[in-house]
Order: structure tokens, then sequence, then C-alpha cells
């Protein structure tokens, strides 16, 4: 395929999956300058296994998958120069600020989440965008029974977590 | 449809709508993606280089009891040894600039400068290593025919199929050498120009 068409398809699924990817930068980083840099990290590899890419899954779910596991590598290395992530009501002062202003149940919905295990950050995810527990299951290497018990508590704590912030 | 699904679909939303984002940080970044792209297609050309040094080391074990036979692998596998050390030495020096410096002009000038003398090397390289490699196999050939190199009588059906191929599939395979180059990194140099005219460009 021509670089050209090839750049073009590219972004064309970049924008159309735009919100998978900003989303999962947001999710697994502390503030906005992290954020930026796990975005750009995630387009760059996606852009590098763009060419490896099938059509085999749907678009969404490959640049899910890569996103989650550019995020995971990307907390794993950070992790190694900083504190791991914890997240307390405070810091929420990270996000933009005209994002915060804008909407505190998103902000408090995002810091729950934010405040969950890596990989169980990937499973809400991956579930509240309606993603089978099949589908979670092959992408996180784990049993669909397994996921729907983790489902299960995710969303308990969550929903905990939500109502001490009312 | 439950709270916490409500807040992640209107969370969705509008983070989708920071589509230009996206589209800016791949141009942005372009040069470091092209960069990465050319480092890819480099580290492949040094994989087949390494695929094809195993060549003479697989057949170096099975004729272990000829050292004549080994003079004459171990030749083929020097020739290709010597490729790979230039363009492996000239890949891990743009790789490692191109890491390490900013994406500025003077450092795209200079891994368009060591990528095209990689491939120079390698296309000047070929003009020697395709004829002897010829005249390896054809040894080879002979090899297992005969004994020693001092056994070998020139054949007139051997020489003549070694002009024919020397007049003949060697010039196809250099030309070959040139052309692939040019499919496999023609697109990739051409945009790493115009980016080049691009930011040296007066605003």
């Amino acid at each position: 395929m021509p670089a050209k068409k090839r750049e073009e398809q590219f972004l064309q699924l970049m924008n159309h999956c735009s919100g998978i990817l900003q989303k999962v930068s947001l999710l697994y980083t502390e503030n906005e300058e992290e954020r930026a840099d796990l975005l750009q990290e995630i387009i760059y590899q996606c852009w590098r296994s763009f060419p490896s890419f099938r059509g085999e899954s749907k678009p969404s779910t490959w640049v899910y998958r890569v996103s989650l596991n550019t995020a995971l590598v990307y907390r794993r290395i950070t992790a190694l120069q900083q504190r791991e992530l914890t997240l307390g009501v405070d810091q929420i002062a990270d996000l933009p600020a005209e994002q915060r202003e804008e909407n505190p149940q998103r902000d408090a919905l995002l810091q729950a989440i934010r405040c969950l295990p890596k990989t169980e950050r990937m499973i809400i995810t991956l579930h509240l965008d309606s993603y089978s527990n099949s589908e979670i299951a092959a992408m996180t290497g784990t049993s669909k029974g397994n996921i729907a018990v983790k489902i299960h508590r995710i969303r308990e704590t969550l929903k905990k977590q939500l109502k001490e912030e009312k | 449809m439950d709270e916490i699904r409500e807040r992640w679909n209107k969370l969705g939303d509008e983070m989708q709508e920071k589509e230009n984002s996206v589209t800016e940080i791949f141009s942005r970044d372009r040069s470091a993606l092209l960069l990465a792209r050319l480092n890819r297609k480099m580290k492949l050309g040094l994989i087949w280089n390494i695929v094809l040094m195993l060549l003479p080391v697989v057949a170096g074990v099975y004729h272990r009891q000829s050292t004549e036979m080994l003079w004459l692998l171990g030749g083929f596998f020097l020739m290709m040894l010597v490729n790979l050390l230039y363009s492996g030495n000239h890949y891990l020096t743009v790789r490692r600039s191109a890491f390490m410096q900013e994406n500025s002009c003077r450092m795209l000038e200079r891994y368009l400068k060591a990528v095209k003398g990689t491939l120079r090397f390698e296309r000047v390289w070929s003009l020697f290593t395709i004829p002897l490699s010829l005249i390896m196999a054809i040894l080879y050939t002979q090899l297992l025919r005969y004994d020693s190199f001092a056994e070998i009588r020139p054949e007139s059906p051997v020489l003549i199929v070694t002009a024919l191929l020397m007049v003949t599939a060697v010039p196809a395979a250099i030309l070959w050498t040139g052309w692939s180059q040019r499919k496999a990194y023609g697109e990739e140099i051409r945009e790493l120009r115009e980016m080049i005219a691009m930011l040296s460009a007066p605003d």
C-alpha cells in the first residue's frame, strides 16, 4: 500500500477512535503533561503496528488493545521513575482546569477508575465501552468467568465510591 | 442505563470531540514516525544479511571434514560479515542519533546522509559480492565433485554456464539490488527530503 494512502487510512482510524485514545491516556496518567506524553506514545505505537493490522478484529478493538498495552508499559516505565499512581481527591487538580469546572461528575468517575489497580482499570474501561466479557477475556488473557466476577466487583467498588462522593 | 455507564458515555463524547489533537500530534511527530519506519526497514535488511550469513555456517558444519570447503565457505561468510559490520554500524549510529537528538532539520539531514551512505555502500559492495558469490557457488559445486581445488580441471560446460551467468544473472542481480533499494526506501527518502525542505524553508 502506498505510504500516503496508508497514512490517510491511519489518520482516519485514529480520528475515528480518538475517544479511546483520549480516555486511555486520561485514565493511566496523573497530570496533563503525562497525559500528552502517553497520548503521543499511543499514536506512535499504533502507527508502528499499523502495517501488521490485518483487519481480523474490529479496528476499535485493535486500537484499544494497542492503547492499553502501551499505557501499561508506560506506567511500568514511569513507576520506576516515580511512585506508583495513587491518585487522591486532592490530586484531581491535575486535570485541565476547564474540564474540572465543567464536569464534576465526570471527574469523580475518572478519579474512582484511576484509583483501581491497572488491570482492573483496563477491564472496566473495556466493559464500559460495551465490549463483551469474551472479548475482554481475549484481550486481557483471562477467563470469561473471571472477567464477569471482576466486573461485578469493580462496579460495586465504583458505585460505593461515587455514593461516598455524593 | 446505570449511572456509571451514563457518565462514561458523556466522557466518551467529550473526548471524541478532541479529534483535531490526534491529527496535530501525528503531523508534529511525523518525522519521528518516518525515522522509525526507515529504522525498521534497515533492521530488516540487517536480519536478511544475518540469515544469509547462516547459510555458509550450516554448510560449514556439514562439510567440516573438508578444509578447502571450509576456506571457501569462510570466504563467503567474511564477505557478508563486512557488509553486516558496515551497515550495522551505520544503522546503530543513525538510530542512536535519531533518538538522542531533537527532530531538527540538521538531524534529519544527517540521517538522510547516513541512510543514503549505507544504501550506496550496499550497491557498490554488491558489484563485488554478486560476481564473487557466483564464482564461489561454481567452486562449491566443483568441490563437491572433486576433493580439492588442485584436482579441479576446467570443463567446457562449466565454463560456458559460468560465462553465461556472468553476463546475464550477475548484471540482473546487480540491477535488482538497486531497484529493490529504490522500491523499499524510495518513498521514505522522498518524504524525508520533503520534510527537510519544509523545515529549512524561510518562514
